[in-house]
């Protein structure tokens, strides 16, 4: 079941610049595009993503926030997560949705609350993609951002290698 | 401001009464949820009352762990917008920190062991949210005792993850009180308070202009546990010993 804030309104902002590497190919991938298929190589890439997000609901564990936003950087595509507060610690899934396809990790970070606002620091995992990138790969990445405690709006930075 | 509000603990009849572990102290422990509907935002009613053995004044309390449900952390409440620091509550009292920072209220009752007997003291208690810590976080119990003895207590409280089928555990340390110098220790004879919204009102700046509003508490998860909400409270006394307690909080039927 799905339990709203009310007025809660959640901004998750992630910027991604994508500073293509020398193209390691690690495999190829489709890339949907005009209603056609097109074959699209695998590359390295230095990450640096923002993202605004709102919390759009509590599931029916309620210790665990569902949240939506827009990711802009290396791409600008919509975000969703979901995150399971506990005293000290944060973990979250998420997707971002790409065009062409989709891209799914896992992020677990330290949580310090300071008054309204709840500060995180930790890391980011790439499990999986979908579609243009299947091959989504990435360990490590770096993650930090800040939990608005009233509305629990969450301002991400996402940065690291990944394979894309 | 006075915190020497009563306490009423509207606890409605769980025959789920508390368990002790040993014969030294026996504890009671019940606990209520305000409103107590699932999916609802509530406060969280804590009661505690210690008895010694065949009756007689309790060893002094120096430790109080306490279980909560998986579910019902304090991380997705709004409760605590603000952080207190321990020497402001001893400088200032309760007003030396935001009322932001409260997240519950209650009182205590503890008993000055005289001859056979002893004399009660009662003390007003509030709940706030402590400073900020790395790996856990920080709630402080302060009490504030009037009469007979005047008495400012801080007992800092660490919030950290628990196992299933609990959440969250609050540990409180509870430091050895003397009456008077070279005297008894105050023994802790009932413990009160809620962790929630109830009577709480918080402010914030909008536009320039405050505005008051009630935080959100817990939620009442709408997936009942089997036998109730758990709750558990361990103990420690002066005397070396240890008390367990067990609640759970029923499930609704209908």
């Amino acid at each position: 079941m799905r339990r709203s804030f009310g007025s809660v309104a959640t901004r998750w902002t992630i910027s991604m610049c994508a500073i293509p590497l020398a193209a390691i190919a690690v495999g190829l991938s489709a890339q949907a595009s005009a209603g056609r298929v097109v074959a699209r190589q695998a590359k390295k890439v230095y990450l640096v993503e923002n993202a605004q997000l709102r919390l759009t609901h509590n599931n029916e564990y309620e210790s665990t926030l569902g949240e939506r936003g827009q990711a802009t950087g290396t791409f600008n595509a919509p975000v969703t997560a979901a995150l399971t507060l506990s005293p000290a610690h944060v973990k979250a899934t998420f997707t971002i949705y790409p065009r062409g396809g989709s891209i799914s990790g896992t992020a677990q970070a330290n949580y310090i609350v300071k008054g309204s606002t709840g500060y995180f620091g930790g890391t980011l995992t790439i499990t999986h993609g979908a579609g243009a990138y299947r091959h989504a790969s990435g360990k490590n990445l770096g993650i930090s951002g800040t939990i608005d405690r009233q509305h629990f709006n969450m301002s991400i930075k996402a940065h690291g290698w990944a394979v894309l | 401001m006075s915190l020497a509000r009563p306490l009423a603990l509207a606890l409605t009849g769980c025959a789920c009464f508390a368990s002790s572990s040993n014969a030294a102290q026996s504890i009671h422990l019940k606990v209520a949820f305000r409103p107590d509907r699932p999916g609802a935002r509530t406060t969280i009613e804590f009661a505690f009352r210690i008895s010694g053995p065949r009756h007689t004044v309790p060893s002094p309390v120096t430790s109080l762990d306490l279980r909560l449900p998986a579910h019902m952390g304090i991380d997705t409440t709004t409760l605590g917008q603000s952080n207190c620091y321990p020497a402001n509550l001893i400088d200032g009292g309760i007003q030396g920190c935001s009322a932001n920072a409260r997240i519950g209220f209650g009182d205590a009752t503890a008993i000055v062991p005289i001859g056979s007997g002893g004399i009660q003291e009662k003390a007003s208690l509030s709940a706030l949210m402590g400073p900020p810590a790395v790996d856990h976080l920080e709630v402080l119990f302060y009490a504030e005792a009037l009469f007979p003895v005047f008495a400012q207590l801080v007992f800092p409280g660490v919030v950290i993850s628990d196992t299933k089928p609990f959440g969250e555990q609050i540990t409180t340390s509870i430091p050895l009180v003397q009456a008077w110098p070279e005297g008894p220790d105050f023994a802790l004879e009932t413990f009160n308070s809620t962790i929630g919204p109830l009577h709480l009102t918080y402010h914030r700046q909008v536009s320039g202009r405050t505005i008051s509003y009630q935080p959100h508490g817990v939620t009442v998860p709408r997936r009942c546990p089997a036998g109730g909400y758990p709750f558990t409270a361990l103990f420690s006394f002066q005397d070396g010993t240890h008390t367990t307690a067990d609640y759970s909080v029923p499930c609704h039927t209908h």
